[in-house]
Formats: structure tokens, C-alpha cells, sequence
């Protein structure tokens, strides 16, 4: 038994304060190593080419939006380092990346086809049907409404003895909402091989973190459910990197869930729908954009030598390329007919359903 | 090349409509494809629209304030791009076009409505079957159901009680109506009346003008009086101030820029003459007819509408007399000019006729005390009664 204290501090103030371990960070912001490069040299520029292919795609997709040409979306400009380096760390034939819905330059890393990605903002159902073998569940716009879910997945690996962990991405706001500690709590019980990655993107819409929590980081709420708990440079490929990896060794090795804090921030809009200009203060999106997870990789690339400014030109001229013609596939997906909605909601029918289905057919035909 | 009709989006989430707030292009002009064309303000953001392809814009349907509707054309271009080949998945591939369905009443029950209308229409009594609905797929929206109820449906007309014309509140009239209730709500309002002898004021203006007229140019009447403002506003920097409410501070401003009040059919306009104090007369005058034309002709540029450090208000045009004005937001100040008319005034002793201009200087109460506002109208009053100052 643990030994009991004589009585009451008199001061609780710090009592339960858990002291963090400094913020993880392999490249500074001018691109300069701090330690060893956790990954080769190909792998590197693999990865900025995919954290490159995110950017320019969400750029793309809030151009057709204000064209009237897709439909409300979330792009993750700034945060590619965040999702690129996670997806880095899984192994995709065997691990699962639980999205919420802006890592898809992490899902792009995990294998998921750009046609579709352009589909799912058209609204395609096609989109929301994980093609093949792909170890991903679909998007989800309730905020941490995927992680008990991720958890319940994680666990069920474990009891098939299955080797896959799985990755589990949201938001600073989804710290706030019950299913994040239900989800918590029962992977931390359950030694659950789960990677919670929270993007610390600094903003839940319009709520900074200092409305959102009182605590100091959001990965200390891992203390509480008994797990570790780190923050990482979420602008930085390779600390996201070198820090999952650990943490996905850990839970392959049944040691359990880890929370990992990738500090970040949201160069773009939170959605189509919202205009950060009437609540960002202007310096604060200036001191990220100098922070910029894409120009940190350029710079280390060329300081490195791994490339020169005319190969980066190239990859920039390929990714709008592949961009050009995923786009010009996805408009040649036929539209479903609508008659495909009523068909996905129960295995039979109900009357109901039935007979708004047959109304909508007689209102088409006029 | 094909014309593609650019339609306003639903650029929100659920929006209805949203207002013109500035074209970044203009008719003739060429565009790249997602080169921003038009800025748009919706109820939660400005947003720029970019052309769906490469091509020339051949036609804009709407002006700067003009309210759109979402699915409206905004603009035509001239384009080769395959636009819309594939529209969002959610609209149907069978559907008729818009402007038919509706046409043929679509059977009772089996009409296309959003719950909410359903219930709109269930409260007022409303059998959806006899509405025409104007959304996509013949879809009723709220406003069809109170156009029904009010025997027509008029668009920007809501006529949901019978009598009168309801007109929508938009553009310039909406933001006259934003300011001034801003103005009249928050500002504590003290003004002071002075009758001035413009003898000298009018031949001033006069000369000037007829000088002008012979080199071919125009001295609009205004011009001395943003120069009196400018030199009263120098020797008195609390009323070329503002006050920051949000941090409890008050903004000496270096520059002096004095807004023009201007009717315009719209409504009110306040083009702003930058720097009026530092202009020599010829430039003042020019700056003036400048803005004050553009203003007019609602062709005023953003940047001479911002700025402004103080306001001056002449009806003197339209006969005005004495009256009081609404300070903008956030200046500290507005002084009101009234038409120039021979009144009977002593003189050493003796009633004679001058000709007398009423002033009125308005000020912020909770900035500017009594003391100051009057001798602020008083150093106004010298440099007006005698202005030989004011032609330097």
C-alpha cells in the first residue's frame, strides 16, 4: 500500500502539476538539425513531396469551393508535418489511421487515392467506401466521435493477436468532449495498442486553447488514464516522426496506448464556411507562417543537399500535375443516383423509406 | 469560346444569398483560372470567388451593394474550360432544370421542402402542393411559402404583411443604418450653435472660383471649409482624435483627414480628403471635386472612404439652416454648415443686414467638455469671419 501522508498540505498549489518533458524537436525553424535525421534521406523527401501533394490538393479544393464546384470543407494547411509524420510511422499493411477530417495529407501517406479524396468533397458516397485492403476507417465530422471507436478497434487487434496498432487523429477541441476520455480511459484499461495523435492546431474554430483547457499541455490529460502522455514540434516531420515511432513500438510491443501532442498550428480556414480574419490576431499568423512546416523541409532539403531549388521546382510541377488529373478522373465519376442514399440507411427497407423513395422517383419523372 | 454563367455558390453552409462587396476585376478583363474575381460578404465572412477557368469576364450582373441570391448568375465569362462537367454528387442527375420544375404543381405530398418550411407552412395554414418553389429541383424555400401567403412573390420584396412595400436593407442604406444607430447609441452628443458673418467668406469663394473657371478648373465651396477645418483641427488635436474603447485608449491622429459628408441617391456617403492640412489650395480643390464626384456617381474607391479623423456636414446647397449632426464612429466630432442668407444683425448699435452662415459643432462628451467645443467653434468662427488665412 502506498504510504499515506500525514495530513493535508496546506498549499495544494502545485500538488498535482505534472511536470512535462520538453517539446520534441529534431529540426529548427530555419531547417537546421538539431540531432539525427530519424529517417533516410529518400524517406525524407518522400515525405515533403506528400505533405507538399496536401497543401497544393486543399489549396485546389477551397478554389473549386468558392466556385461553387464542391461542398463545405476543412483543408489542414500548415499541419502537413503533423499528419505526414504520423502516417510516416505506421506500417500500412498492418496499422490503421483513424481520420477525424483534416489529416488528409496523412491519409495520402496511408494510401489513400487522391480521386477519391476530390470525390468526398463533391459529396461522392464513393469516397466514404475505403477501397480494398486500406487499413482506414472513413471520415468523421463529429468532433472525437471516431475515437472510441478507434479504441474499440485498437483493442480488438489485440484479442486477435493481431499486430496492427492503430493511429487516432483529432483536434485541441476534441480533448474537450466525453468521447475523447471514455476513449482514454478504456485504451489505457485495456492496454489498447492506440496512438491518440491530437493536432494542437491552436484553434477549435474560433476558441483559442487557453478558452478550450486550463491545462497546461493537452498531453498531460494522459497522466490521468495512466498512459504516457508527449508533445512533440507538430511543424517538424521528423519529431512527429521519431515520437510516433515510439509510440507505435510501444503499443505493438502490448505495453499499450500513448497520447501524443503534436503542436501546430492552422495556417487556413477551420472550414469554407468561416473567415479567420474577424478573430486571428494578424501577428499570431504571421509568427506561424514563418514557421511553416513545408519551408522547414525546403530549407533542410537544400541545406542537406538532398536537392537543389530546380528539383523542388520539379516536384511542385509534378504534384499539380497528379493533382490536374485526379481531378479531371474524379469529374469523370458518374453522380449516383439519389435512389443510392435510401438504399444505405437500413439492410431492408423500411415502408417508410420505401414510400419516399417511390415519391421522389414520381416527383423526377414530373 | 463558350460562355459559362457563373452562378453565386453556396459558399457557407446553407447560405442564401450574400452582397456584392467588390469586383476585383472588370468587364473585358482576362483571368486565370482560380484567379479571384469578385469579393463577397456573406452574414459570417468575405470571401473571394475565383474563375472557374482561364478566359475573359464578358458581363457582371450584379453592382458593388447588390444583394445575390445563392444560385443567381454573378458573372458570365468567356471560357474553353470544362466547367461543371461534373456538378456536386448531390444534385441529380435526372432533375429537371430549376426553371421548370415548378411550373407543373407538383403533386400534394410530394413536394420538395426543408422541415423547417414544412412547419413554416403548417403554422400559417399553407398547403405546400399550391406553392411554386424557386430553389434547385423546384425546392420551396421560407420565403416561397410568405410570397405565397401574400398572393405574390416578389424577390427582395418580402411582402409578409399586407400594405405597404417592404424593401430589403442593403448596401449604403444598411451600413447609414449600421453607423448612425452605432453613432446615436454610444456617443454622449453635445453640439453648440454659432451664426458667422460670411461677407468676407463669400467673396473669398467667389474669386476663387472665378479663378479657377479661367484656367478651366472647378473650386467646389467646400474647399475653404475642409481648409478651416484642417487649420482649426491642428490647433485643437483632440477633435482630429479617436477613442479605441476596446483598450480604453485615445488616438491622437498625426494625419488630418476630413471626410466630406455627400448625399448620394443611395443614401449617405463620406469620402474622406486625406491629409487636408498639408494639400496647398489648388490640390484641396481637386482633391475635393475628386472624391466628392466619385462619392456621387458611387464609383468611391475603398481607401477614400477610410481614414477619416473628422467629418464636415455643409446642406448649405439644399438651403439648410441650422441643425444638428451624428458624429461617425469612431472620430470625436462633426461640424455642420447651413446656406448662407442675409439676416438682420447689430452692428455698433445699428440693425443691419449680413450675410450669415449658421455653424454647429457637434462633439463627444466624453472626450471633448463644454470649454473645449466652444473654443474649437470659436477658432472655426475667426478663420471663417476673417478668412484671410484660409487662401494661403
Amino acid at each position: 500500500m502506498k504510504e499515506a501522508a500525514r495530513a493535508a498540505p496546506a498549499n495544494l498549489d502545485g500538488v498535482s502539476s505534472a511536470s512535462m518533458p520538453p517539446l520534441v524537436r529534431y529540426l529548427d525553424q530555419d531547417g537546421e538539425l538539431l540531432e539525427d535525421q530519424p529517417m533516410s534521406d529518400e524517406m525524407a523527401l518522400e515525405g515533403y513531396r506528400v505533405m507538399l501533394r496536401g497543401r497544393r490538393f486543399d489549396e485546389r479544393c477551397v478554389s473549386l469551393q468558392r466556385q461553387g464546384r464542391m461542398v463545405t470543407l476543412a483543408p489542414g494547411i500548415g499541419q502537413e508535418a503533423a499528419t505526414v509524420g504520423a502516417a510516416m510511422a505506421l506500417d500500412s499493411d498492418t496499422d490503421w489511421f483513424v481520420p477525424q477530417y483534416r489529416e488528409l495529407a496523412g491519409q495520402l501517406w496511408h494510401g489513400y487515392p487522391l480521386k477519391l479524396a476530390f470525390l468526398w468533397h463533391v459529396g461522392h458516397p464513393i469516397a466514404f467506401q475505403v477501397p480494398g485492403d486500406l487499413k482506414m476507417l472513413p471520415f468523421q465530422a463529429a468532433i472525437a466521435g471516431q475515437l472510441p471507436q478507434a479504441v474499440g478497434l485498437a483493442w480488438g487487434l489485440r484479442l486477435k493477436r493481431d499486430s496492427g496498432v492503430v493511429l487516432a487523429v483529432f483536434g485541441d477541441g476534441g480533448t474537450s468532449q466525453g468521447d475523447f476520455h471514455e476513449a482514454a480511459n478504456l485504451a489505457g484499461v485495456m492496454k489498447a495498442p492506440v496512438i491518440f495523435l491530437c493536432q494542437n492546431n491552436g484553434w477549435a474554430i474560433s476558441t483559442t486553447i487557453e478558452q478550450q483547457t486550463a491545462s497546461e499541455t493537452l498531453a498531460q490529460k494522459a497522466i490521468a488514464y495512466g498512459f504516457p502522455g508527449i508533445q512533440c514540434d507538430g511543424n517538424d516531420l521528423f519529431a512527429v516522426y521519431a515520437t510516433v515511432r515510439e509510440a507505435v513500438a510501444r503499443a505493438r510491443d502490448g505495453k499499450g496506448p500513448t497520447l501524443v501532442e503534436a503542436v501546430t498550428y492552422r495556417l487556413g480556414l477551420h472550414t469554407t464556411a468561416d473567415d479567420p480574419s474577424r478573430y486571428e490576431p494578424r501577428e499570431m499568423h504571421e509568427l506561424w507562417v514563418d514557421r511553416d512546416p513545408l519551408r522547414r523541409m525546403q530549407r533542410h532539403l537544400i541545406s542537406r543537399e538532398i536537392v537543389d531549388r530546380a528539383a523542388l521546382d520539379r516536384i511542385e510541377d509534378e504534384v499539380k500535375e497528379e493533382l490536374r488529373v485526379a481531378w479531371d478522373e474524379a469529374q469523370k465519376e458518374p453522380a449516383p443516383d439519389p435512389s443510392f442514399y435510401f438504399a444505405q440507411v437500413h439492410r431492408d427497407t423500411s415502408p417508410r423509406l420505401r414510400r419516399d423513395l417511390e415519391r421522389f422517383d414520381r416527383n423526377r419523372r414530373g | 469560346m463558350p460562355h459559362y454563367e457563373f452562378r453565386l455558390p453556396d459558399i457557407g453552409e446553407g447560405l442564401a444569398e450574400a452582397e456584392v462587396a467588390k469586383w476585383l476585376v472588370s468587364v473585358g478583363d482576362r483571368v486565370a483560372e482560380d484567379q479571384a474575381v469578385v469579393e463577397m460578404m456573406t452574414d459570417k465572412a468575405s470571401v473571394e470567388l475565383p474563375a472557374p477557368g482561364a478566359g475573359v469576364v464578358v458581363e457582371q450582373r450584379a453592382a458593388e451593394g447588390d444583394v445575390v441570391k445563392t444560385g443567381a448568375v454573378l458573372y458570365v465569362i468567356d471560357t474553353d474550360a470544362q466547367v461543371g462537367v461534373a456538378q456536386a454528387a448531390h444534385e441529380t442527375s435526372g432533375a429537371k432544370s430549376p426553371a421548370t420544375v415548378g411550373t407543373a404543381p407538383p403533386e400534394a405530398g410530394g413536394v420538395l421542402a426543408p422541415p423547417a418550411v414544412r412547419k413554416l407552412a403548417r403554422e400559417l395554414g399553407v398547403d405546400l402542393g399550391q406553392v411554386k418553389g424557386t430553389g434547385p429541383g423546384g425546392r420551396i424555400s421560407a420565403e416561397d411559402v410568405q410570397g405565397h401567403v401574400a398572393g405574390a412573390a416578389r424577390p427582395r420584396a418580402v411582402a409578409a404583411e399586407p400594405g405597404g412595400n417592404r424593401l430589403r436593407l442593403r448596401g449604403v442604406q444598411k451600413r447609414m443604418a449600421e453607423t448612425m444607430t452605432l453613432s446615436a447609441r454610444t456617443i454622449p452628443h453635445v453640439t453648440g450653435f454659432h451664426e458667422l458673418d460670411a461677407a468676407e467668406f463669400s467673396q473669398l469663394v467667389t474669386k476663387l472660383r472665378q479663378a479657377a473657371q479661367a484656367r478651366g478648373k472647378r473650386f467646389p465651396f467646400d474647399t475653404l471649409l475642409v481648409r478651416a477645418a484642417a487649420l482649426a483641427l491642428r490647433r485643437h488635436p483632440i477633435f482630429n482624435a479617436s477613442l479605441d474603447e476596446e483598450r480604453g485608449e485615445i488616438v491622437m491622429h498625426d494625419d488630418v483627414n476630413v471626410g466630406v459628408a455627400t448625399a448620394t441617391g443611395d443614401g449617405l456617403i463620406v469620402p474622406v480628403v486625406k491629409k487636408a492640412d498639408k494639400l496647398s489650395l489648388d490640390d484641396l480643390a481637386l482633391e475635393v471635386e475628386r472624391v466628392t464626384a466619385a462619392a456621387r456617381a458611387g464609383k468611391s474607391a475603398l481607401t477614400d472612404l477610410q481614414g477619416g479623423t473628422f467629418t464636415i456636414s455643409n446642406t448649405g446647397a439644399w438651403r439648410g439652416g441650422l441643425g444638428t449632426s451624428l458624429i461617425r464612429p469612431a472620430e470625436l466630432a462633426i461640424v455642420g454648415f447651413g446656406q448662407i442668407e442675409d439676416r438682420a444683425v447689430v452692428r455698433e448699435g445699428r440693425v443691419v443686414a449680413r450675410p450669415v452662415m449658421p455653424m454647429s459643432v457637434t462633439f463627444d462628451h466624453r472626450l471633448i467638455d463644454g470649454e473645449q467645443g466652444l473654443k474649437f467653434g470659436l477658432t472655426l468662427r475667426g478663420l471663417i469671419e476673417d478668412p484671410s488665412q484660409l487662401a494661403k
